[in-house]
């Protein structure tokens, strides 16, 4: 009955992929990849950008299966050396620091704006940086149970909500499909960077799977769930507010849930519902970042993880506090996007690659 | 000193041994001489007027004998049909003089021939002999023998079995566990006649020696768990043991946790079903509450009757007890944070009535619901002590008379009241004692939070629950399972109770050596 200390099953591997990639991404999607394309196309967009990354991540699996027992930080030292590796560990380690405290300030953000006006950031982001501790000392297993027991609510709360915005719902502005050909669609994938971060993290917590061989399997499921969330976030938004509607706002889908009311009902509006299941979906992107990275400190050094716990959270409060306004906030947001995107595309790409050509591979022990 | 204190627990164990070694040098080996047998335990307690000495002679011949008893614990009629009138009388006709000085010989006639009893131990050491006087059995010496006869001849006054007060069933057996162990066993064992019901017995408390029985189903019951309960129990060093919340506080996983991680319960069917289930059982002598281990927090909110029921029923029942845990925890917060920080999400018409209502409350909306919710809490401690008609009273006067008035004078106002009600109703909907008190305290800090977040507060509240119960686990079990790690087979059996006819199995999450509920097809 002990046993299964820090191992998790496929179903929880998935289950956390998609937790992760689920976060400020969605509240701004419709807007950046809109802004771009400028057509009603954004979902065929985060649609195509969705198969790519999932095929990327398939590579990031195959490279992790290599080393099933070790996490990123343990064996890229084995693929290119020492110092690169620790190079290369320490500048995953600064994105997940930064990637958190970037979606700390986005919850700040807001919850400023809708829910506590007067109140200062640091009351609001003191006590969740305090429960994202409390989690992580905890290690991954409750990290992972914690995902689960929010997942099958969360799915279910978005899925009602959704469906009762069909009330503002207009076809004619999603139409046309594909009215301005395909150039428009292939430029909006750039900006959905953002929102599509997440399977990174597999770099590091594959090493904690049950069944590695069902890593694909994982990570596929992982991909696909959000994947579909997004589609519809970006449809419906669309749908609803319109092209030109839809770049007006800061956060159009809280805009969308805005738009209706249904009276009679004890609740009339239902963007708290969404804006409650939200901050649980921002809060465990934060907290894994903040074992990822903590993780990786620990692994480096060769230490307990608690003390970098502690160390990292007063660190990524500042951090986060760090953006001046909104827009130095979105730039951040954009350059994580990309910095994400690079660890899913380009570095496992080369990692297998050299990993090949040197034969390195894990031998098992025995 | 503070450091002392610390480590109670380890300094509590070393007296402990210390003491015991003392002991068992002066422990002294019983003699041939029944004198001093007799002397030796006099002085350790002969002073109390309630230790009975009977000496007497063996049937005619001059060899001496005596019994040495507790009055009140032991069965006197037995004592004197069964023990004396067999050693005065019927001895002497049958054995002469001589034979009797054949001391190993007279051990075995007595043993086998004399004493009618059929539960007879011997004994040397005097520490247990004076331990098996203290439970009610009686001592018998016979002079020139070197063994003190052990004979079970306890009896004392027990309760009948009766309805379990606590957890009262609309339908189900009505049968509840009392305080003698002897009952709640044959309990166990009638509901239960398998060969695999196993029942380990440990002796718990330096001083109070009280018996406990761990119980479990052999083959079902998975070792890990075992070991771990076992283990646990090993550990218990108190010198009391009176109830099994002693038990329970020791073996718990977490001690500052809210929420219970061992269940109680007055039921045997209760324990039965846990044990197919592969759970153990763990009963004291003393006390009609039996703990279940391991237990998840889905078992705090069913009861026996949702599989008594029919499965539509037994489920919409058991939706609503969660539906009433949530409105329990969280409807007052849910109330203080719309009142307070966000008016707008309350319909119109309902917030100008809310508003009307509160015209002229002096107090900021956390402040009358802490107080209100204490005033409720203060009425039902007040109630549940006092005799039942007095009880009935306060109830009365403190619900109705108290909280109108209060109303009437403004203090509070009426939705709060209502509020109050509401949550009070749901908080006694919830079946497991235990779990009602947690979810009430939580109540307290998910308000404290609104008042300072507003609805922000509330999510984090709910949060820092969830966290929680991630976290903990009972057993090695986690105590949030089946919700995750997801199990689907136990899903059968969580929120909704779906049909016994698809329980095929038990509870994947125990990890049973044997997860079929049906004969055959092994």
């Amino acid at each position: 009955m002990m046993k299964q200390k820090d191992r998790i099953t496929t179903t929880q591997m998935a289950i956390y992929v998609s937790t992760h990639m689920t976060a400020l991404g969605i509240l701004t999607l419709p807007r950046v990849v809109t802004a771009t394309t400028q057509t009603p196309d954004g979902w065929i967009s985060v649609l195509l950008s969705g198969l790519v990354i999932n095929l990327f991540a398939i590579v990031l699996v195959k490279l992790c299966q290599r080393f099933p027992q070790e996490s990123f930080y343990q064996y890229n030292p084995k693929i290119i050396g020492k110092w690169f590796g620790i190079l290369l560990s320490f500048s995953l380690i600064t994105y997940f620091i930064l990637l958190g405290s970037f979606e700390i300030r986005g919850m700040a953000e807001v919850t400023h704006l809708y829910l506590l006006p007067r109140t200062p950031f640091m009351a609001t982001i003191i006590p969740f940086i305090c429960l994202g501790v409390y989690l992580t000392v905890g290690g991954i297993n409750p990290l992972v149970r914690l995902f689960e027991v929010l997942f099958t609510p969360s799915i279910l709360i978005f899925i009602i909500v959704i469906l009762l915005s069909l009330k503002t719902f207009e076809p004619n502005n999603i139409r046309p499909v594909l009215g301005q050909g395909i150039l428009p669609v292939i430029k909006g994938m750039q900006p959905t960077a953002l929102a599509l971060t997440g399977p990174e993290t597999m770099l590091v917590v594959f090493s904690f799977m049950k069944e590695p061989q069902k890593g694909i399997k994982a990570i596929t499921l992982g991909i696909a769930t959000p994947l579909f969330f997004y589609i519809m976030t970006t449809i419906f938004t669309l749908g609803s507010l319109g092209v030109a509607g839809v770049q007006t706002k800061t956060w159009p889908v809280l805009s969308l849930f805005r738009q209706f009311e249904y009276t009679g009902i004890i609740f009339e509006r239902f963007e708290t519902f969404m804006l409650a299941i939200w901050i649980l979906q921002i809060f465990t992107t934060f907290v894994t970042c903040l074992y990822v990275s903590a993780l990786g400190f620990s692994q480096i050094f060769k230490k307990e993880i608690k003390p970098f716990i502690f160390g990292l959270a007063p660190f990524m409060y500042v951090i986060s506090l760090s953006p001046k306004n909104i827009n130095d906030f979105f730039h951040l947001g954009d350059f994580l996007g990309y910095v994400g995107i690079a660890f899913i595309i380009v570095v496992p790409s080369i990692m297998i690659i050299i990993a090949m050509l040197r034969g390195k591979k894990h031998v098992p022990a025995s | 000193m503070k450091g002392s204190q610390k480590n109670s627990t380890n300094k509590g164990e070393n007296t402990n041994k210390t003491e015991e070694k003392p002991q068992q040098a002066k422990s002294q080996h019983v003699t041939d001489d029944i004198h001093t047998n007799i002397e030796q335990i006099k002085q350790n307690i002969g002073h109390n007027t309630d230790v009975i000495f009977r000496s007497f002679q063996l049937g005619t011949t001059k060899l001496k004998a005596a019994i040495v008893y507790v009055d009140g614990l032991v069965d006197k009629d037995l004592i004197q049909d069964q023990i004396l009138k067999s050693m005065i009388y019927d001895l002497s006709s049958i054995y002469s003089e001589e034979q009797l000085s054949d001391h190993d010989h007279l051990k075995d006639w007595v043993n086998n021939n004399v004493i009618s009893v059929s539960d007879v131990k011997e004994e040397k050491s005097f520490d247990n002999v004076i331990t098996s006087i203290l439970t009610g059995s009686t001592a018998l010496l016979i002079d020139n023998i070197n063994t003190i006869f052990i004979l079970g001849t306890t009896s004392y006054k027990t309760r009948s079995i009766e309805e379990p007060i606590t957890e009262s069933l609309v339908r189900g057996p009505r049968e509840g566990f009392n305080e003698s162990l002897a009952d709640n066993r044959a309990l166990l064992r009638r509901g239960l006649p398998d060969p695999a019901l196993t029942m380990l017995e440990y002796e718990m408390g330096v001083r109070s020696k009280k018996k406990l029985l761990l119980v479990y189903m052999e083959g079902i019951t998975n070792p890990d768990l075992l070991m771990i309960v076992k283990k646990r129990l090993e550990k218990f060093d108190l010198d009391l043991a009176l109830e099994s919340g002693y038990i329970e506080q020791f073996i718990q996983d977490d001690h500052f946790s809210l929420f219970p991680q061992v269940q109680s319960t007055e039921r045997p069917d209760r324990v039965i079903a846990a044990l197919t289930e592969g759970r153990v059982a763990i009963l004291l002598d003393g006390t009609p509450f039996a703990l279940i281990a391991p237990v998840t927090f889905s078992m705090m909110l069913q009861s026996p009757e949702d599989y008594y029921e029919r499965w539509i029923p037994g489920s919409l029942i058991r939706l609503l007890r969660y539906f009433a845990a949530f409105i329990t925890v969280f409807v007052p917060s849910i109330y203080v944070s719309f009142i307070s920080f966000h008016q707008g999400l309350i319909p119109t018409k309902l917030a100008i009535s809310i508003a009307a209502t509160r015209e002229g409350v002096p107090f900021p909306s956390l402040i009358e619901a802490l107080l209100m919710e204490t005033a409720i809490e203060v009425l039902r401690e007040a109630g549940l002590r006092l005799p039942r008609p007095v009880g009935q009273t306060v109830g009365l006067v403190g619900g109705l008379v108290v909280g109108e008035a209060a109303v009437k004078a403004g203090i509070v106002s009426p939705i709060m009241v209502i509020i109050v009600a509401i949550t009070a109703i749901s908080s006694f909907a919830i079946p497991q004692y235990s779990a009602g008190i947690a979810l009430r305290m939580l109540r307290f800090g998910a308000m404290i939070c609104a008042g300072i977040w507003g609805l922000y507060g509330v999510i984090l509240f709910f949060l820092l629950l969830a966290i929680h119960m991630c976290k903990l686990k009972s057993f090695g079990v986690p105590y949030i399972s089946p919700a995750a790690p997801y199990r689907l087979r136990d899903w059968k059996d969580f929120i909704f109770r779906f049909p016994l006819l698809i329980m095929k199995k038990r509870p994947q999450m125990m990890r049973t050596l044997d997860d079929k509920r049906q004969k055959g097809n092994s």
